[in-house]
Order: structure tokens, then sequence, then C-alpha cells
């Protein structure tokens, strides 16, 4: 009686491992998608080195727009290929804080550009190491950096258990 | 059918993938915790030299906040993915054992 119910459990238990097994609870693994945060990583780390390697009064505004441009559309490209994914919303989320910090940083760029190039008497009107500082530029630059290395890491661990690694 | 030996096996390998993915995640969480103290090492001095007006380091909080948020997302990733890993590899030991006794 006692043997039996025991079996009972352990084949209850076996059934639900397997049904477990079977039941997902984060996406499947893209290969590709993690290709592509790399890409766009570097791209946006690529883009914070040059413009730090700028002197602060050739920051003008109008110059780095295409690039802003360029990597927007990127950034969005990753959103939605997080978006069209079931059981990722922790990843549609950070990449979605991802491209909101860029555009707000390209915007704070753009305004404080606007108030660089009021005459001289206007007091609204800001020193040219003040459009995109120094300070500014390093921070942002690093954070980025964090939030791909959270979005890489997360893609990384929806890899599959591995039969040969165990 | 051993089945207790079957569980015992079953067990071993959930037991060796969590491990596995319980270290990544340790090291991770300690990444996240490294970054945010250099971070705000970094603005706290910043704004002592000057570099950053009381408006900026506001703004500069707010968004290392956001950021803390952002990384915890990754970290609840991994843990589920863990533990999805962990069911699987029960499973995979469950079907050896029973593909050893066919």
């Amino acid at each position: 009686m006692m043997r039996n119910k025991l079996l009972g459990v352990v084949a209850g238990l076996g059934l639900f491992a397997v049904l477990s097994g079977c039941i997902s609870t984060v996406a499947p693994y893209d290969e590709k998608g993690a290709e592509q945060i790399v890409e766009v990583a570097a791209a946006v780390d690529t883009f914070y080195a040059d413009m730090l390697a700028t002197p602060a009064p050739e920051r003008v505004y109008s110059q780095w727009e295409p690039r802003y441009r360029e990597i927007t559309v990127a950034l969005r490209m990753l959103v939605m290929r997080n978006q069209i994914r079931p059981m990722n919303s922790e990843s549609i989320a950070i990449s979605e804080q991802i491209l909101q910090f860029f555009e707000r940083y390209q915007q704070r760029h753009k305004d404080n550009w606007a108030r660089y190039i009021l005459f001289d008497d206007d007091p609204q009107k800001l020193a040219a190491d003040a459009v995109y500082k120094d300070a500014l530029l390093g921070n942002h630059r690093q954070r980025f950096f964090r939030l791909f290395t959270a979005m890489a890491l997360s893609e990384e661990a929806k890899k599959s258990f591995n039969p040969q690694q165990g | 059918m051993d089945m207790e030996a079957v569980i015992q096996q079953m067990l071993g390998a959930m037991v060796h993938s969590l491990r596995e993915d319980a270290a990544a995640l340790g090291s991770y969480g300690q990444q996240i915790l490294a970054g945010e103290r250099a971070a705000l090492q970094q603005l706290a001095e910043q704004r002592l030299r000057g570099e950053i007006t009381d408006e900026e380091l506001q703004m500069e909080l707010e968004d290392e906040r956001l950021t803390i948020e952002a990384q915890m997302l990754a970290v609840s990733v991994m843990s589920k993915a863990a533990v999805q890993r962990a069911s699987q590899a029960a499973t995979a030991a469950f079907f050896n054992a029973v593909k050893a006794l066919i």
C-alpha cells in the first residue's frame, strides 16, 4: 500500500518534470538578436568615444544629428526585435529604456546647442563646454555600456539546457 | 525500474544546473553593485569639483535609479531561465533513465 503511494508520488514528480521541461518561462535564445545587441552597443560606444574626442566648442548639434538618427533607428529595431518575441517583457523593457535615454540625451544636446548660439548678452546663453559636458558624456557612455551588458546577459541566459555541457 | 535512483538522478541534474546558474547570477549581482558604486562615487566627485550642477546631479541620479531597475530585469530573466534549465536537466535525466531500460 505504502509502496504504491510512493510510486504514485514519484511518477507524479516525473510527469511534472517532463511537463515543466516543455513549458517555457522565457523566450527562446535568439543568436542573431544577441549579435545585434553587441553591434548596436558598439555603435553607441563609438558615438560617445568620438564625441569625447571632439573639443567641446565643436560639438555642433547639427553635425551629430545624422549619427543620432542612425543610432535611434538601430535602437528602435532592437526594441522591435524584442517585441515580436513571446515571453520577452524584460528585454523589451531594457531596450525601451536604452532608447528613451538616448533620445533624452539627444534632445538635451539639441536644446543646449540652441542656447549656446544665443547672443552673448542673452541670460539663457550657455558656455561652449556646457553644450554636452565631458563629465556627462562619460557618465552616459558608461550607463549605456551597463545597460547593453544587462540586455546581452539576458539574451545569453535564454540558452536552453545543453546535455553535452551537463 | 528503480524509481528512487531515477529521482536521485533528476535531482542531481537539477542541482548541478542550478548551481552553475547561481554562480553566474551571483557574479552579475556583484558586477551591478560595483557599477552602481562607481557611478555614484563619480557623480559625487563631479558635483564636488563643480563639473555638474545640482540640476544635472538630480537628473543623473534619476537615470541611475532607472538603470538599476533595468539591470534587475536582467537578473529576473537569468533567474527564470535558471529554473527552466534545471527542469530541462531533470527531464533529460528522466528520459535517459527510461531510455537505458529500453
